[in-house]
């Protein structure tokens, strides 16, 4: 009894200390923030150009290495380089298009395939080294990882020959159906490499990939890259399932309920968070460390996901038991069913919010994250871009009402494909003109731009503005 | 068989006979206003296709903003292929909208729809995000007025 009352206290306290963060994860789908909402401190936005003639650009990074190169993503299979003065170099600095003699490495197929995203190394720097995520021609449209070394004396392009000389692949993850890939990879705080990862398509699931602890399907993967060449990646020892597939003898009837609890054989150990559709986007804080995840949504809801710097991971996001808050499949708004897992902080609908036809003229239909905002008013606000009604949200934690706000900063003319913070912590977003009705290729589609997310009242004179209203 | 088919043609004569007066209540003297952008109202110009040629109904519709094609079997026969390719996907075979917002009622989610030069205008330039340009993606102005014609059947 009384080892009990200690641990309650101890569990209490433990619950109580990261006093640093105030925020909560919703315990209610009532908790849940949708448009409408008001984020504390925002000031009237402006999408002010940075340079423009990308193919499809569908990812951005900017440098680490205080050069203040932004990298643009070119869905076809190219990296394109924006220099510090706003000039696109005219040669890539990655082009997976011509590295092999026979063609492209790049599957571009279908518009959710193709080159997602680069990412840098903490210490890119010192090691040069970058790494993409694509789904791979040859491998019939596999996921690939692969890492590069940039040769210090040519940063601004990796030649096919030092492409050919200096890639290791980390990762090659079958695909069955060409769309829900995720895409984007990036590192995080603790200088692990996260990976974005699709539930592998078709619609609503089919393979249950999302709950599935087996499959790397539907989940946030977290890798250590730093490893010996001849080692393709590790585990790190604090991932949530980095011990639950361990071998050991097998014991009938020998496993207490709390062993089950840690014991899930069959578990990939890359898994960090699972329940998800198709995280294209996902952004660490700069500041706090806090991580967000925008996971596109199935017919009706967009959600965005939450979890603080002190998570331990595991969490689980619903898909595909649930929509957002709702139920999956939606049928309507007073339908019933469990809530599985984490809630979403955040979620807004599509024209039509439920199978039963509820209009919802505020919609959109795949929420892409650009990127967290600390600047001009805005604290911890992550922005989100919708492709399809070019709507600019975003979200963040209003502490005096206690509870999350999702706002509606504008809609404009833009397809928003993908984000990220500048060097200095300013928010970009790129937009392209591919969709799945309207895909010509993406070397023949109009190109996109690049764009800063700026305070209205800071906008330079003379910039280019995205129309808005 | 044949009666269920003559049926279907007076219904649709007595459609085209509605639409037909409900064009006419349109086509009010300050209908070209709405040759405008539906996100900051900035005037539209419209530029012609590489060897496309502005037809008398287009010509007419700019100055007037009244659609001949209104009414017109074979244009709005043309318009129904047309937004089956072209629009169907988003805004749904009723025009209710899917992906996309409605384009019947009065519950638009820019009020510009409800006139012809209004929609010709989105058709035309896009509106926002995945609404792009027509006539960017190579669509003819001839064409987007029998789409239009098509579209004003859909609002029952």
């Amino acid at each position: 009894m009384r080892m009990l009352t200690l641990a309650a206290f101890l569990a209490a306290a433990c619950v109580g200390m990261p006093v640093a963060s105030a925020q909560q994860v919703p315990a209610t789908p009532a908790d849940v923030a949708q448009p409408g909402g008001k984020v504390p401190g925002a000031p009237k936005l402006a999408l002010v150009k940075v340079a423009d003639g990308f193919h499809d650009p569908v990812g951005v990074t900017a440098a680490n290495d205080g050069s203040g190169r932004i990298f643009v993503v070119e869905h076809a299979g190219r990296v394109k380089v924006v220099d510090k003065s706003g000039k696109v170099l005219p040669e890539p600095f990655i082009d997976l298009t011509n590295f092999n003699p026979l063609g492209t490495d790049v599957q571009t197929g279908f518009v959710e395939q193709g080159l997602w995203s680069v990412a840098f190394h903490p210490k890119f720097k010192d090691n040069g080294y970058a790494y993409v995520h694509y789904a791979s021609l040859p491998f019939n449209g596999a996921s690939i990882i692969a890492r590069v070394t940039v040769d210090p004396k040519s940063p601004d392009q990796v030649t096919k020959e030092q492409f050919t000389k200096s890639v290791k692949v980390l990762m090659n993850i079958p695909q069955p159906y060409y769309n829900h890939y995720g895409g984007m990879i990036a590192f995080g705080p603790d200088g692990k490499l996260y990976i974005g990862k699709g539930d592998a398509g078709w619609e609503g699931d089919p393979l249950n990939a999302g709950q599935n602890l087996n499959v790397l399907w539907g989940k946030l993967l977290r890798i250590d890259v730093d490893t010996d060449d001849d080692t393709p990646y590790a585990i790190p020892k604090d991932n949530p399932f980095a011990k639950a597939d361990k071998p050991q003898l097998m014991s009938l009837f020998g496993i207490t309920e709390t062993g089950f609890t840690v014991n899930k054989i069959g578990s990939r150990p890359e898994i960090w968070a699972y329940g998800l559709r198709n995280p294209y986007m996902f952004h660490f804080d700069q500041k706090s460390g806090d991580l967000f995840i925008a996971d596109v949504g199935q017919n009706h809801w967009e959600e965005i996901n939450y979890q603080p710097a002190s998570s331990k991971g595991g969490e689980n996001y619903g898909w595909k038991f649930n929509e957002g808050s709702y139920c999956h499949p939606a049928l309507s708004a007073d339908q019933k069913c469990p809530i599985v897992g984490v809630l979403p902080i955040a979620e807004y609908p599509h024209s039509e919010a439920f199978g039963d036809g509820t209009k919802a003229n505020t919609g959109g239909c795949s929420s892409q994250g650009l990127g967290v905002a600390n600047y001009g008013g805005l604290n911890k606000t992550y922005m989100v871009g919708d492709w399809c009604s070019g709507r600019l949200f975003g979200v963040a934690w209003d502490d005096s009402a206690k509870k999350w706000q999702l706002q509606e900063f504008m809609q404009t003319q833009l397809q928003f494909t993908a984000g990220n913070v500048d060097a200095d912590g300013t928010v970009l977003a790129v937009n392209c003109y591919c969709f799945y009705t309207d895909d010509k290729g993406p070397n023949a589609n109009p190109t996109g731009a690049l764009w800063r997310v700026m305070p209205a009242d800071k906008v330079p004179t003379g910039a280019e503005l995205a129309k808005a209203k | 068989m044949v009666s269920n088919r003559f049926r279907q043609c007076s219904v649709s004569f007595l459609a085209a006979v509605a639409v037909n007066g409900l064009a006419v209540s349109f086509v009010a003297a300050g209908d070209v206003a709405d040759f405008k952008n539906p996100l900051d109202n900035s005037p539209m110009t419209f530029e012609l296709q590489p060897g496309e040629i502005e037809t008398p109904a287009v010509k007419k519709f700019k100055e007037t903003g009244d659609n001949d094609y209104r009414g017109n079997a074979d244009a709005m026969a043309d318009g129904k292929k047309l937004y089956v390719s072209n629009c169907i996907v988003c805004h749904g075979a009723d025009g209710t909208g899917k992906m996309g917002p409605t384009l019947v009622g009065k519950d638009v989610v820019y009020k510009q729809v409800l006139t012809d030069p209004g929609m010709f205008s989105i058709i035309y330039g896009g509106a926002s995000g995945a609404m792009q340009s027509f006539h960017r993606r190579g669509m003819k102005q001839d064409e987007m007025l029998r789409i239009i014609a098509y579209v004003r059947t859909l609002d029952k």
